[in-house]
């Protein structure tokens, strides 16, 4: 694709070059955003702003940053909507119970890192020589707040923290002084925030181009979900992520790691709506039959993710499959065949199957709506205030000894056929398959109403189970899109998605189903490689 | 979501009164005192009684179905003595002549919901309005606040001096449906207006939280402890100093959105910072700081999709439940005792979400959720009734605790803290027609509602509490009755009226 540049030239590179020169005098370090954007490239740029760590995110940060976590963040951070996903930062609200959370929090950390003298040396790194070792205290500090701001501290900044030393007086302990630096870096902005400020953009109101630190804070969040390791600081601050070889390579790194496993299996728990599955008993071994899959076909096998779809074999436990009625794997877990059971693909998971159940079972609207609305990312909406419905009560036919089947009315009702003519038929397509994944020929306590399992796509086909409706999604087209549509939302925190953003996705899509089909790792590096990736645009102020 | 919200609103900025002296630390750990209104106000203090105290109180479930209730007393006329199975704990707590029924309210729907009305939607169409006493916002967003709510209204009249202007908390801990997740506007009961715009103030539903927010400088009597504590909050002075400076460095450099969130960031840290900076009010009879509450209970998870598919089992092995027991003791106490060492003045108590899914296993052994036992989940008729009323009387009981503590608890003049204080308790429904569903009797209704009115303050039940009938009035009169026993004498949003015979 032929890309232009807009502005006037070698014009502006100059005014640039001299302002960075006067920039310089005053101590500034960096330039001023660089050159002018090419015209693709300011097209893709998305809206970013502050974006809180989620409680998840804080979990796996502290983690990573000092090897512990306390066990009780839920319980203390406020809890982060879902939409579905769970870090929508222009939903997020600072509160008086955020920060006397992560106050506590901090105070747990910190009193915990001080409880263990293994750990707490490890963190500072050095011997202090007394109680008011400021050498070693700054040396801490400098090296702790890097990792915990995900950029080098300011002198000023090592400066103020320094003063924390104080407290070691007092007290007549260093590790007082330790102590008092860990919280507050705990609470600090800085941490609490991923910050990006950059360097405007000439030419390009309200974009700005992110420093390399600011690079590697959205690369190591989008891939792992956690705050930049030592390494990919030290690549920052080689410049070796200024390139899009050296994202490429530090992406290619950071997708070897478990912990991108563990990210991506957090993306789909929210996207397909089973991230309240409980992790013990039966709900754990779906939860790992899910993320078996999405690990062979993203990580292992670099699959298209449609193959998440039309998997003819998936990961159990002899539990499991029992469950489920499938063949044992044997002794312990294992790649099980599904043969001519119906089932195929993720559509026949537990996990899956769960997501959109009510009134204390299957729901065949709400499951219609999962398939439409985070699959094919279409947009069915609430039924209008004039039809009156009350969707908090199960539909009722009028006929209290109705079948499901006859209850569920709306699809071919005037006024509800509209919307409900796309969902429930698809719904009514894996009714024998219940909110736990089993498989079941007549409702619930209902064994004179059979389920005969068919369902409609409409303006696709006619189907029978999860394996012929997979057929039937990927006849209709889209999935691709939807699916990067979906991991674009996560990776920028946003739900609503504007032209700039629509754009860059299409593109996105196109380029990494290159080899027929879209596969995930490949539309990441080609994310992270793009050159927006190193920009944000300014949101607008409400 | 932010709002703007019209300033033809009865947002009131009045001075509070207070007879009491706030301590600052001085330098070099010299307790000063000085009398409040000299620190926080340049208007002249005058002597006063003690301060007035407001609750509003608020429950996320109708209190009857299948055509009738076991929460409404039978007779109009004295509480005591015509209690009903949703209300016995009034009598059980021994309050029933300080606190008032008033039943059969009412709020008008339509499709273009007019004034104090809420839209034909149910859930969760009227919290908003009890709080607010403004109507349904329309597209979509009619469970969202509208303008500032009772309790920031009375706040901003009663708050002056105290340490905090609301304490926003949330009894039940999650949404236990769905994502589990913050159940959107369904879990936030008060809102402010800040600059012109409604923010909702999101609850703190963390009894530790909770705990920590209001009892931080508490110094404990120990000698030795009372050294480390100091130490330490010196200590969390300096280091919150640092953030909070950081914050604000910080906020010109960011983009215009971003500096409306980091603004309201540095403002909650500034607000820890003067709660740093205050000394604890000293021990008395009546204020001490409670024992710790130790870790959160563990958040109970959502029932929607059990895994075995059985969905009464999924409430028989303890989903949907975070031991709301101990969490509403918890953070009754914590108010209480913020009232008596006058820590704050208004308090937020939000037990359950709007459409409130908590397991009712543990709190009266009924083997569903609340809502589900408004739909028949425990049957219907006076059988589902008895039981959907009994989930109404654990929100009474802890209410009512909170009342008998006040009314037993000497204030600073000597007379029962309860006789300053006014408390609200009202229902996210009633029960009668559904307009949804073209149906009568049903719990997704605003006919018969019912409202709590309790305390002595500004002369309320100078006469023992009553049931009273009010057919056709808006709940919130009710609310208002109270707002205007602690001085708020003005309508609640668009709806106007009180019920003075509550006065006499």
């Amino acid at each position: 694709m032929a890309r232009r540049i807009r502005g006037q030239g070698p014009l502006i590179p100059l005014i640039g070059i001299g302002l960075l020169g006067v920039a310089g005098c005053v101590g500034i370090i960096g330039d001023l955003g660089g050159s002018p954007l090419e015209e693709q490239t300011e097209s893709e740029v998305t809206v970013s702003g502050l974006r809180r760590l989620t409680a998840q995110e804080y979990t796996t940060t502290v983690q990573d940053l000092v090897g512990f976590v306390p066990n009780n963040v839920r319980e203390t951070l406020p809890i982060d909507p879902l939409l579905p996903f769970d870090n929508d930062f222009t939903f997020q609200k600072a509160s008086e119970a955020l920060i006397q959370g992560a106050d506590l929090l901090a105070g747990d950390i910190a009193e915990g890192i001080n409880a263990d003298p293994a750990l707490r040396n490890k963190l500072v790194g050095c011997t202090p020589s007394g109680t008011m070792d400021a050498g070693c205290f700054r040396s801490f500090i400098t090296m702790f707040g890097r990792r915990a701001f995900r950029r080098p501290l300011a002198t000023s900044e090592v400066d103020k923290f320094a003063t924390l030393l104080a407290h070691a007086s007092v007290s007549g302990d260093f590790y007082t002084a330790v102590d008092s630096a860990i919280r507050a870096f705990l609470q600090h902005p800085a941490f609490l925030y991923r910050v990006e400020i950059g360097t405007a953009v000439p030419g390009s109101p309200g974009v700005s181009k992110l420093s390399d630190y600011e690079v590697a804070t959205r690369l190591s969040y989008l891939i792992i979900g956690s705050t930049p390791e030592e390494w990919l600081l030290d690549e920052a601050q080689a410049g070796n992520l200024a390139t899009p070889e050296g994202l490429r390579a530090a992406t290619e790194k950071l997708l070897l790691e478990d912990r991108a496993k563990t990210r991506m299996s957090r993306f789909h728990e929210l996207w397909l709506g089973y991230s309240t599955l409980t992790k013990t008993g039966i709900s754990a071994d779906m939860r790992a039959e899910t993320d078996a899959l999405i690990s062979r076909v993203v990580f292992e096998e670099k699959r298209p993710w449609t193959d998440m779809l039309t998997s003819q074999e998936t990961y159990l436990t002899p539990e499991l499959a029992t469950h489920y009625g499938l063949p044992s794997p044997g002794a312990g877990p294992g790649w099980v065949p599904y043969g001519d059971s119906g089932r195929k693909g993720i559509l026949s998971q537990g996990t899956f199957l769960s997501a959109s159940s009510k009134f204390g079972d299957t729901s065949p609207t709400q499951r219609g709506l999962l398939v439409r609305s985070r699959l094919f990312c279409q947009v069915i909406p609430h039924p209008p205030p004039e039809l009156m419905v009350n969707v908090d009560m199960p539909p009722d036919s009028g006929d209290p000894n109705a079948c499901k089947s006859e209850r569920y009315y709306m699809a071919t009702t005037t006024g509800c056929q509209n919307c409900h003519r796309l969902t429930d038929p698809i719904g009514f397509g894996l009714e024998r398959y219940d909110a736990s994944g089993r498989y079941r020929e007549t409702e619930p306590n209902r064994p004179d109403c059979p389920i005969d399992g068919s369902g409609v796509f409409d303006g696709v086909g006619n189907f029978n189970g999860p394996s012929e409706l997979a057929d039937l999604m990927l006849k209709a087209g889209g999935v691709d899109n939807c699916v990067g549509e979906q991991l674009y939302r996560y990776a920028v925190g946003r739900t609503e998605l504007d032209h700039y953003d629509h754009g860059f996705v299409d593109r996105l899509v196109t380029e990494s189903s290159a080899a027929g089909g879209l596969r995930l790792d490949q539309f990441i590096l080609d994310m992270v490689t793009s050159d927006a990736i190193r920009y944000r645009r300014e949101e607008a102020a409400k | 979501m932010s709002k703007k919200f019209n300033a033809d609103s009865p947002v009131h900025h009045g001075s509070g009164i207070r007879g009491r002296r706030v301590f600052l630390r001085g330098l070099g750990g010299v307790i000063m005192t000085l009398p409040f209104l000299e620190y926080f106000s340049s208007k002249s203090a005058k002597a006063a009684g003690p301060p007035n105290r407001y609750v509003f109180g608020f429950g996320g479930t109708s209190i009857g179905f299948s055509g009738g209730d076991a929460v409404i007393p039978t007779n109009v006329g004295p509480l005591a003595g015509n209690l009903s199975v949703g209300l016995q704990p009034l009598a059980d707590m021994g309050v029933t002549d300080v606190v008032s029924a008033i039943s059969g309210l009412y709020i008008g729907w339509n499709t273009n919901p007019g004034p104090g009305e809420r839209v034909i939607q149910w859930h969760s169409s009227t919290p908003a309005i009890l709080a607010t006493g403004l109507r349904s916002a329309l597209n979509g967003n009619h469970e969202y606040l509208q303008g500032p709510t009772n309790d920031q209204i009375v706040a901003e009249l009663l708050h002056a001096g105290t340490d905090k202007k609301v304490l926003p908390y949330r009894v039940q801990a999650a949404y236990y449906r769905g994502d589990n997740g913050t159940g959107g506007a369904r879990g936030t009961i008060s809102a402010r207006v800040t600059n012109g715009m409604v923010e909702d103030v999101p609850p703190i539903s963390s009894p530790r939280v909770a705990y920590q927010s209001l009892f931080t400088g508490f110094v404990p009597p120990d000698p030795l402890d009372a050294a480390k504590a100091k130490q330490l909050l010196d200590r969390r002075k300096s280091i919150i100093d640092l953030v909070r400076g950081d914050a604000e460095t910080l906020i010109p450099k960011l983009g215009k959105a971003d500096q409306v969130r980091m603004q309201r960031h540095f403002d909650e840290l500034r607000a820890l910072e003067l709660k740093l900076d205050q000394v604890a009010p000293p021990m008395t009879a009546t204020c001490s700081q409670l024992p710790d509450p130790g870790d959160d209970p563990p958040i109970g998870d959502a029932v929607e999709a059990p895994a075995s598919g059985n969905y009464t089992d999924a409430y028989a092995n303890g989903g949907a439940y975070s031991d709301e027991e101990k969490r509403a003791t918890l953070m009754g106490d914590l108010i209480y005792m913020a009232f008596c060492c006058d820590l704050s003045r208004v308090a937020s108590f939000m037990f359950t979400y709007g459409q409130c899914f908590l397991n009712m296993k543990p709190v009266t052994g009924a083997s569903s959720d609340l809502h589900e036992i408004s739909h028949y989940s425990m049957g219907g008729g006076a059988a589902g009734q008895i039981e959907l009323a009994k989930g109404v009387a654990w929100h009474v009981k802890h209410w009512a605790r909170l009342i008998q503590r006040l009314r037993d608890t000497q204030d600073s003049d000597g007379s029962p803290i309860l006789d300053h204080t006014a408390l609200v308790m009202a229902f996210e429904g009633g029960w009668g027609q559904d307009p949804e569903q073209g149906t009568m009797g049903e719990a997704h209704s605003s006919e018969n509602m019912m409202v709590l009115v309790g305390g002595r303050a500004g002369g309320l039940h100078k006469s023992p509490g009553q049931h009273i009938k009010a057919n056709g009035r808006h709940p919130c009169e009710a609310v208002s009755t109270a707002m205007k026993a602690v001085g708020i004498d003005k309508p609640l949003g668009e709806v106007s009226g009180t019920f003075d015979e509550l006065f006499t």
